[in-house]
């Protein structure tokens, strides 16, 4: 009986001079690509048609290509060594969650050196008394906003940092928080010690930023892959209720928490842990413990992610504080290989930006084409530019023949005359003219290279352009640039294991576009 | 095949498992199965024809070989 991806298939028999009979079943492994195998030499084999494809007892293996739109993808079961990452680009995705807190410079105060910059807050050092880092965030009465923490890189000796409403929490804890005015503060007390720690605020997608929201204002974030992980499947575990290390050391069960033993983990080794249902997960603890010193369990808080064990690790246990039933299957798998974007890649122009599904930035490392007289299979595609507003530039000013407001036009040089166009701070319109363009929006003409904002609160051009500087409009481009990047990336392939996982690294741990085959063999009993 | 597979079997190790698999691909580019068929029922009384299938048969297995960077062994 043969198998593919573990359904099975009628079997095949061979006779002798008669007529090839085809059986057909319906299975659908719906990425096998379609082709006809004719048999040799087998006179009168049997086949078994599947989705288009017949079935050859000779032939043991084949393709299957991953084309989804995804941060990480599963490795198909019977997935032999090496696969090939065919294309990557990259997405641009409207946030309208984050929460930009004033600039601060590092300063160092009771022993921990800190400072805020674009939105994240950094801090370094042990504490030699209380203090904490007060942020108001002003919301409308009966709002309900969900407040999360993202980017949390570094470590802190203590988890529960945050107090928002009086309450106190660790950063990977989700609460609602409703108020007229609500404070949440970072808060060190004494001998708490953060080494290289960085948090940044949001909001949980799906909470509405109230319009008399001080803090906030919608950006765009462009994805940057700087390396494709692959990872094995080393997951074993058990599923039982948590524990935790009271402050004698000693476990103590949390019917509230899940946790899981990772048998076969080797030390000084990363690994990969993914909860699905994260945003329902917090306080995400790794134990790491070395059998041949059972006193010392080192805990890892995580957030998602990456993590490496130390030094003579045995086995690894991990706690998901999450509510009961809203639990759902995790993954962990040991890093097996990874496939770095070079820096010169990532330094070209347009890296990482991309506007929709079809019109988006990528490396092709399977083409074929003639990049300025030289043929390759490495090129880089650039669809999408991007533009930051310096403060000098020269709008063109239109007036409204329905109500006197004026709108701003600026020109893009080598901008598509198309509307793909991404402009975080405004909505996008589809009026196609500017008298039925709505407050604080925007729109790529199609006439000209001109793209255009009317918002009420700016109805000058100086007002406009102060509210422009500083902010970036993604466009498509009227040509296409290509590159060749052979030069930079010599090869295509990456280690796969079956079962495993790739992950497509990001800042912001975003789907992006990306197409990988594998070499998969059909399991025949 | 695809000059996809034929290079992740290559890569894979697996290049002599799959070439089976080619020697029909290539073969078949010019003769379908029914073709074969005929020619096997006829060798006798078309030897020509079946001569020139035969030769074109061990074209392919050499092609496939020298595709799949194996060696020239049976």
């Amino acid at each position: 009986m043969a198998y593919i991806n573990n359904k099975k298939v009628l079997s095949v028999f061979k006779t002798e001079f008669v007529p090839a009979v085809y059986q057909e079943k319906t299975i659908t492994p719906s990425n096998f690509t379609p082709e006809v195998v004719a048999d040799y030499g087998y006179a009168g084999l049997s086949k078994v048609k599947l989705d288009g494809i017949l079935v050859d007892p000779h032939n043991p293996y084949t393709t299957q290509t991953d084309t989804t739109t995804a941060y990480t993808k599963s490795v198909p079961s019977g997935t032999l060594k090496y696969a090939t990452l065919n294309k990557l680009g990259y997405m641009c995705y409207i946030s309208d969650n984050w929460i930009i807190l004033p600039d601060i410079p590092e300063t160092t105060t009771n022993g921990v050196t800190w400072k805020i910059q674009n939105g994240t807050i950094y801090l370094n050092g042990t504490a030699s008394a209380y203090f904490s880092i007060n942020l108001l965030v002003y919301c409308q009465r009966t709002t309900n906003v969900t407040l999360k923490f993202f980017d949390i890189q570094g470590t802190s000796s203590k988890s529960s940092i945050i107090r928002v409403n009086n309450t106190y929490q660790s950063p990977t804890t989700t609460g609602t928080y409703y108020s007229e005015i609500t404070t949440f503060v970072l808060y060190t007390d004494y001998s708490h010690s953060f080494t290289n720690y960085q948090i940044k605020p949001m909001l949980v997608s799906g909470s509405t930023a109230p319009t008399e929201w001080k803090q906030g204002f919608t950006g765009i974030r462009d994805s940057v892959v700087p390396s494709i992980k692959s990872t094995s499947s080393d997951l074993k575990y058990n599923m039982q209720y948590g524990y935790y290390i009271d402050s004698d050391g000693a476990a103590q069960e949390d019917s509230n928490s899940l946790y899981f033993d990772v048998e076969n983990v080797k030390p000084n080794t990363e690994y990969y842990l993914d909860v699905a249902g994260l945003e329902n997960s917090t306080n995400i603890k790794v134990f790491c413990f070395d059998y041949s010193e059972p006193d010392s369990t080192l805990v890892i808080q995580l957030s998602e992610g990456y993590f490496t064990t130390p030094a003579g690790t045995d086995q690894v246990s991990i706690s998901i504080y999450n509510e009961r039933n809203k639990y759902t299957d995790s993954f962990i798998g040991e890093v097996i290989d990874e496939k770095v974007i070079p820096n010169e890649v990532q330094a070209l122009e347009g890296y990482g930006c991309g506007i929709n599904s079809s019109i988006y930035n990528y490396i092709d490392l399977i083409t074929s084409k003639t990049i300025s007289g030289v043929d390759t299979t490495k090129s880089y595609t650039q669809k999408v530019n991007k533009y930051t507003f310096t403060g000098n530039e020269s709008l063109t000013e239109y007036t409204r023949s329905n109500d006197n407001t004026k709108t701003y036009a600026f020109a893009i040089t080598g901008r598509a005359t198309t509307k793909n166009v991404l402009f975080a701070p405004f909505n996008k319109t589809t009026a196609t003219t500017m008298n039925t363009m709505e407050d604080n929006t925007y729109r790529g003409a199609t006439d000209t290279t001109s793209v255009i904002f009317y918002s009420t609160s700016y109805q000058t051009s100086a007002s406009m352009l102060s509210f422009l500087t500083g902010k970036t409009i993604y466009y498509e481009l009227a040509t296409t640039v290509e590159t060749d990047i052979s030069s930079y990336i010599d090869n295509e392939y990456i280690e796969a294991e079956g079962n495993g996982m790739l992950v497509f690294d990001n800042t912001y741990k975003q789907a992006v576009p990306s197409e990988v085959t594998y070499l998969v063999e059909v399991s025949n009993d | 095949m695809t000059k996809r597979e034929i290079e992740l079997a290559i890569k894979n190790g697996v290049a002599d498992k799959v070439y089976p698999k080619l020697v029909r691909d290539l073969i078949n580019e010019k003769y379908s199965i029914y073709d074969e068929l005929a020619l096997q029922r006829q060798r006798n009384k078309k030897k020509a024809e079946f001569n020139e299938y035969d030769a074109y048969c061990e074209e392919c297995k050499a092609k496939a070989k020298e595709l799949l960077q194996l060696g020239n062994e049976e």
